[in-house]
């Protein structure tokens, strides 16, 4: 992206990619953020070893230590937005504001993505603590409660988190990993979209967009294409999840195969996959109940209350403080 | 003659005034069922899901009985579960079930309220009591009075009561299956009096449901062996311990006099599972064939707890038992099943009958919580924002303690169950 070279970068500081159009108050910000050990997302203009421009959607985050508040790293991560798409982006960053305070500085992928690469880096500093631990894949940056119980939903699903600038994806389970051929470094972080292709029907793709805009509840089936550009016919019920603040802290997109066999009347065609039977086969039942089953599993497990919110306490003499009916 | 006055929580759209039911039950197609209700007549042609559930004849040895640990050490279920061997903890169809066919529900809009918005949270202490903010749950019904010194009541058809709900609050049949293993039926004739597993269409969470024992029987609120026994199993069925089964005798906050257990799913250890408990010696030596039996430690409501000892049916007979004597001695109690129904707590109470005397501090009395088989194992519901905000460890168990009879009270009940 940048055109530099590992040499050239390591052991400089990131600010080789700025000039003398990046903007001064986007640096500002980064700074701030990192003297003040938070997280930051800006948009602003750097420059590629041949000093053209491009626009760098940034996202730094601190990398604590797994057991203190220690700030170890700064994981940046850059994404470039291309002019036609930053056109769009900037529209619609103008209707955002209009709708809500909460102005979204900048879209783009990377919040999830650094959320995974700190979990990867923290995990990877814990044997020299102690804990000799074989470190499960990095599959979600959704904290380590909650993981385990997603962990049980055997289905193909991954969660969202409609908050960040284009929903990107936080959660993916490895059903869904082993049906589409991706790894989950290629899948978090990105909208779910990249399952679609050029034969996908735009009116379920405007289908599914609405509903994540409306906070609502859709199935829908739709074309989709696996890593290796295997097309296949996706099942997929999404919705809204609240967890325990009852606030929409995911969406969930649960997402079922549907073979190609003649009994179920699924027909895919490798190289006319646009011939779409214009009337959809019936939903099966079964398949059905398992989505529903995957979303009723999520939705308990993201309303959990985490056991480490409690207290342990140290000693037998617990009655007394409260006095009360004790035998 | 004591009564309280409350509003009913409603359990079933059919318990609503017309125009909130009406507004409710617009345009929710679903094949016709909201149009049939549970009777005789209603079920002759109705075809409903149907769950075959697994007769547990032998016992079942398990590990471990508590699912949640003590006070303190919390351990961590789901990596235990995660990490063990799969065959050990199967995914279980009566929760694939429940779920799915509780999703169905959420999604054709039967509920009252959407239970997932209500906010929810741990209230810091020792205990971890669980605390519910719920404003959805209110109706606009009117008070009504409620007999809190008559624990056993004739049924009375003229009052609300399952047979009247809509075939579309039905979740699932619960039949035995004596002969393979548990098993779903996506659409079955319903034979006899069969039991039925209901929604309730006020959830206090995710997955609440109602279990109708022979619903057509028209049976009162009252437990036997037999009943006990319907739901050990359907607390057996699911294995997951978060899932759990409550029951409210009249007086202790049952407001339907047709026999019904609720059950359903808070992904959080309720704080009574984690309460240490104490053996009573004597009984330990006669019953421990049949089941254990202790009593409840460092509680604010003095409790009994059976855990399982040769089987299910055993237990539910000991449970059968204990409250039988409860009822035709007219003491109100609650029952909670635990860890997927090898442990049973069982809480004789007074809180309605002190209610009625006007004996229960003011303070109490306005969180209009009214502590049935889930508030007083730890799960606070409560309909007022500021009261959600402000609870303390301190005041939950001051209210719980209004709860439990006196120590020389329930030493005599004590002796009364097991002479």
């Amino acid at each position: 992206m940048s055109g530099y070279s590992p040499e050239e970068v390591l052991g400089k500081n990131c600010r080789f990619l700025q000039g003398p159009a990046t903007e001064k108050n986007k640096i500002m910000e980064i700074r701030d953020a990192i003297r003040e050990e938070r997280e930051v997302t800006v948009r602003l203009l750097n420059y590629r070893k041949d000093r053209s421009t491009f626009h760098n959607c940034f996202h730094l985050a601190p990398v604590r230590a797994s057991n203190s508040a220690h700030v170890t790293h700064y994981v940046g991560v850059q994404m470039e937005v291309k002019s036609d798409e930053l056109e769009q982006i900037e529209s619609e960053e103008q209707l955002a504001r209009q709708q809500c305070s909460t102005v979204v500085e900048a879209p783009g992928p990377s919040k999830a993505e650094v959320l995974a690469v700190s979990a990867a880096l923290s995990s990877q500093r814990m044997p020299s603590t102690g804990a000799p631990d074989s470190n499960p894949p990095v599959t979600s940056s959704v904290e380590s409660n909650l993981l385990r119980a997603l962990n049980r939903v055997a289905q193909s699903f991954v969660l969202s988190d409609p908050v960040a600038p284009d929903n990107p994806i936080v959660h993916v389970s490895q059903a869904f990993l082993d049906m589409t051929g991706y790894s989950a470094d290629e899948v978090l972080g990105r909208n779910c979209r990249f399952l679609q292709g050029p034969n996908t029907d735009p009116a379920a793709r405007a289908q599914l967009a609405e509903a994540v805009r409306e906070k609502k509840a859709c199935s829908t089936r739709l074309l989709n294409y696996k890593k290796d550009g295997t097309p296949f016919w996706n099942c997929i019920l999404i919705c809204p999840v609240r967890n325990a603040h009852g606030e929409v802290a995911f969406f969930a997109g649960v997402q079922q195969e549907m073979k190609d066999t003649a009994a179920n009347g699924v027909k895919v065609d490798q190289d006319a996959a646009a011939l779409v039977p214009p009337s959809m086969p019936p939903a099966n039942k079964l398949a059905d109940s398992h989505q529903k089953a995957a979303v009723g599993q999520i939705r308990v497990a993201v309303r959990g209350l985490a056991t480490g919110g409690l207290t342990k306490t140290s000693s037998n003499e617990l009655p007394a403080a409260h006095g009360a009916a004790v035998a | 003659m004591l009564t309280i006055t409350r509003v009913p929580t409603v359990l079933s759209l059919n318990q609503l005034d017309s125009p909130e039911k009406d507004a409710k039950k617009a345009d929710k197609g679903n094949f016709g069922l909201k149009d049939i209700v549970l009777n005789e007549e209603g079920l002759a042609d109705a075809r409903l899901p149907l769950y075959y559930f697994l007769c547990r004849k032998t016992s079942f040895l398990s590990k471990k009985v508590r699912s949640f640990g003590d006070l303190q050490t919390v351990p961590d279920i789901d990596q235990d579960s995660s990490s063990g061997d799969e065959s050990d903890q199967p995914r279980s169809l009566f929760d694939h079930t429940l779920l799915a066919e509780w999703e169905n529900k959420f999604e054709e809009g039967l509920f009252r309220y959407d239970v997932t918005a209500c906010q929810t949270k741990v209230i810091p202490g020792d205990y971890g009591f669980v605390a519910q903010l719920n404003e959805g749950r209110a109706t606009k019904k009117r008070a009504t009075e409620f007999r809190v010194d008559k624990v056993l009541q004739d049924f009375d058809d003229s009052k609300f009561n399952f047979t009247k709900a809509g075939a579309n609050e039905v979740l699932f049949q619960f039949a035995p299956n004596p002969n393979e293993e548990s098993g779903f039926e996506e659409a079955a004739p319903v034979r006899g009096a069969a039991s039925m597993v209901l929604i309730n269409v006020s959830p206090i969470e995710y997955g609440h449901c109602l279990l109708v024992p022979r619903i057509t029987d028209r049976l009162p609120q009252r437990v036997d062996h037999s009943t006990a026994l319907l739901a050990l199993q359907m607390a057996a069925e699911s294995n997951n311990p978060y899932f759990r089964i409550g029951y409210n005798s009249l007086g202790a906050y049952a407001t339907i006099n047709h026999l019904h257990f609720q059950g359903y799913y808070l992904m959080a250890p309720f704080p009574v599972e984690r309460a240490p408990t104490a053996p009573l010696t004597k009984l330990m030596k006669r019953r421990r064939a049949d089941c254990i039996i202790s009593r409840l430690q460092q509680y604010p409501v003095r409790g009994l707890v059976f855990e399982i000892g040769k089987n299910l049916d055993a237990m539910a007979g000991q449970i059968g038992m204990a409250c039988e004597v409860l009822q035709t001695n007219n003491i109100p109690f609650n029952l909670f099943i635990v860890d997927c129904g090898k442990r049973v707590f069982l809480f004789p109470q007074c809180y309605a009958e002190k209610q009625a005397q006007g004996l229960v501090p003011e303070e109490l009395l306005d969180t209009g919580v009214n502590p049935a088989a889930f508030e007083i194992c730890g799960h606070m519901v409560l309909k007022r924002s500021d009261d959600y905000v402000n609870l303390t460890e301190e005041f939950t168990w001051r209210l719980l303690a209004e709860v439990s009879l006196t120590e020389e009270r329930f030493q005599e009940v004590v002796k009364l169950c097991f002479p």
